[in-house]
């Protein structure tokens, strides 16, 4: 994985003594919180229900070992012992006192990480394939390029103050795990002629209160075109993007209000008149990006423990995927056990992950934008060791990709823009559906809950989502049917009025019982959706 | 002195004017349609860009068009800059900013001269401002 050199850790804490002076100011009263917010915000931190949240950076949800300790030893040290795995790769600290956030930012430079952007209306986190450089069906690994523009994107003096925050996902696989069409920028690398990499360019996907699937851009960008051509459209949305309403600031509508070919002659024009010599180190940089993501150097230990469980071999079907090596597996480690908290894990848990990560997956850690946590390149035939210790920690729930698999925000229990709670509804919903998902095969149903219109679950997506609202002070939760966020995404289609809180649970149940009924082999719940119609399902939400 | 603009500019000189003589400088809005970059007299000696409010970022883009069009005049931002804004500023090509009586006085004179230092002194890529070191260069350049 890449490794900072001088020049990366010097500027990572210069930032961090930036926001030091920041926040003293703050402080000592020399600056009012309305002048600090969009300062604190682009540091990741927020100002909750009950206290400030910071959110930290994983860049393309890359770990180590040492990294995922030093988060273990912050949420020890600055919150309450646990951390918050989100849809962006990114962890969330619920507790942290302001006076302690700069310190909290020294320690993760420490291990080179930060929280830089991961707020602010300024380019986010670049997320990608949780699988990059694993993945057994990958054409390009990512990870390069996704650095390459981590660093690009870091503090970059234009783009500071966008109309609205900018979200960018990576993947060079044709199954895509990074959902890039439901970002404002989306990027499919491939495989030219020969060693070549082109990337397709997507643009214009989000989720929000007005969801939309990204459109094909541009195609075949090669890589020396592609950082200037990614100036000239984050320039022409810095120009044309609307500030005069929050809600309608994302480039997704300036594309809808400008139209394809328009926006796309616009950033044409502006991709001529950059000048393309302050881009002429890239090239050479990507290459020495590239040097950093050749290994590990997979060898086979044949004196593994290779031992054998029902209960492993329930997990092992759930929870591990093909690798690109013969002989290595993809081990996924679920965040979402009965009862808990989806996203959450313990400092204990984190701790734990980490060591595994370290004896038998070269100490490499992945995060999903499905909260959970991925070991990389496990030798299969040491996967029973792996989940032996997995289970020493409760992380060995075998429900990957699962109904019970929810994604959920933090909802009304923590968020300031939350109209309902969304935890506890994925409590009851994850305690009602796992005895049928034993029983049944329900590989691929995903369920998301949001508490607000802003979708941070992702609920749009889901094949099964679910909307927290507010309607005259009582919490009322929407469905929608049918959506998905791979390479076929879609938005899901609401089925009708909302249900009160305790009715989730069962309407869920409901829904994924009349799809195993209905399903042709081997169809998907989206597929069968749309062969059935929604009115068919509305029976069965509706009794 | 509380009509006095004053222009802050990399070497930390403080330049006093009246606000009459400022108001004529000013040739951008940040506004405007980025049409009037296109149609500017590039041989204009000054050309000021308004900011319109703390977290509207467009003339950071159209201080690099213009740049990137030839312009070689001075060039300074006006309106809602801040101090913490300041790297930004000269990153993107400007020379410096006007600052309003009443902007300097919010954020006091030591925030203003000492945010001419910037922290931050390195960027990835290329910048214009000649207190930031370019990383890329520094690995790649000769």
């Amino acid at each position: 994985m890449y490794n900072y050199d001088e020049l990366d850790q010097s500027i990572v804490e210069q930032r961090s003594a930036e926001f030091r002076a920041q926040v003293e100011r703050r402080l000592e009263g020399k600056i009012s919180e309305a002048e600090f917010k969009p300062l604190r915000l682009m540091n990741g931190l927020y100002l909750q229900l009950h206290a400030y949240m910071l959110r930290v950076a994983i860049p393309y949800g890359v770990l180590n070992s040492k990294q995922l300790n030093k988060l273990a030893d912050i949420a020890d040290k600055y919150d309450r012992g646990y951390g918050h795995f989100t849809t962006r790769q990114n962890i969330q600290y619920n507790w942290p006192k302001l006076v302690e956030t700069p310190d909290i930012l020294d320690e993760l430079a420490s291990v080179q990480m930060h929280a830089i952007q991961t707020s602010g209306n300024c380019i986010r986190n670049i997320t990608s394939d949780p699988f990059a450089g694993a993945a057994a069906d990958e054409e390009v690994d990512p990870r390069p390029l996704s650095e390459l523009l981590r660093q690009w994107s870091t503090l970059h003096p234009e783009f500071a103050y966008l109309p609205r925050k900018f979200k960018f996902a990576i993947t060079g696989s044709a199954v895509d795990r990074a959902a890039i069409k439901l970002h404002d920028i989306g990027l499919r690398v491939k495989r030219g002629t020969g060693d070549e990499i082109l990337t397709d360019i997507w643009v214009g996907g989000g989720q929000g209160r007005t969801p939309k699937v990204a459109q094909l851009f541009k195609s075949n960008v090669t890589v020396e075109e592609l950082v200037p051509y990614l100036e000239a459209i984050m320039r022409v949305y810095n120009r044309y993007g609307r500030r005069d309403n929050k809600y309608k600031a994302r480039i997704k509508i300036l594309l809808a209000e400008t139209g394809l070919e328009v926006l796309q002659q616009q950033v044409e024009a502006e991709y001529k008149t950059i000048n393309h010599e302050d881009f002429r180190f890239v090239k050479s940089e990507l290459a020495r990006i590239t040097g950093y993501f050749s290994g590990p150097e997979f060898k086979i230990n044949s004196n593994a423990d290779s031992g054998s469980s029902a209960e492993f071999e329930a997990w092992k079907k759930q929870n591990v995927r093909p690798h690109k090596q013969a002989g290595y597996a993809i081990a996924m480690v679920s965040l979402k056990p009965a009862g808990g908290i989806p996203g959450d894990a313990t400092s204990k848990q984190m701790r734990s992950v980490a060591d595994i990560a370290r004896r038998y997956s070269h100490d490499e850690l992945r995060v999903t934008h499905r909260q959970n946590l991925v070991l990389p390149h496990v030798q299969e035939n040491e996967l029973y060791a792996v989940w032996k210790a997995l289970v020493e920690v409760d992380l060995a729930e075998g429900n990957i990709d699962l109904p019970s698999d929810i994604i959920a925000c933090p909802g009304l229990d923590y968020c300031a823009l939350a109209t309902a709670r969304s935890i506890p509804i994925a409590q009851a919903v994850s305690a009602k559906i796992r005895d049928t998902e034993k029983k049944t095969n329900l590989g691929g149903v995903s369920v998301n809950i949001s508490g607000c219109i802003n979708a941070c679950a992702h609920h749009h997506v889901a094949n099964i989502g679910v909307l927290g609202l507010n309607k005259g002070g009582v919490e009322n939760y929407q469905l929608t049917l049918g959506g998905r966020n791979d390479e076929n995404a879609s938005i899901g289609e609401r089925v009708g009025p909302g249900v009160a809180a305790d009715e989730v649970p069962d309407a869920i149940e409901r829904i994924v019982n009349f799809y195993v009924d209905v399903r042709d082999a081997g169809e998907s719940l989206p597929d069968t959706y749309e062969r059935v119609g929604k009115e068919a399902f509305k029976e069965v939400v509706y009794v | 002195m509380s009509e006095s603009v004053r222009l802050l500019s990399k070497t930390g000189a403080v330049t006093l004017m009246d606000a009459e003589s400022a108001s004529l400088l000013l040739q951008i809005d940040g506004e405007a349609d980025f049409s009037a970059i296109e149609s500017i007299d590039l041989s204009v000696d000054v050309t000021v860009v308004q900011f319109n409010g703390v977290a509207d970022g467009r003339g950071f883009s159209q201080a690099r068009a213009l740049r990137e069009a030839g312009y070689s005049g001075h060039l300074y931002a006006g309106g809602f800059i801040n101090p913490d804004q300041l790297s930004m500023v000269f990153q993107t090509g400007f020379d410096g900013v006007l600052v309003s009586a009443e902007r300097w006085q919010d954020y006091s004179e030591e925030s203003w001269l000492s945010a001419l230092e910037p922290v931050v002194n390195l960027s990835y890529a290329l910048t214009a401002s000649s207190q930031h070191r370019s990383i890329w260069q520094a690995r790649h350049g000769n």
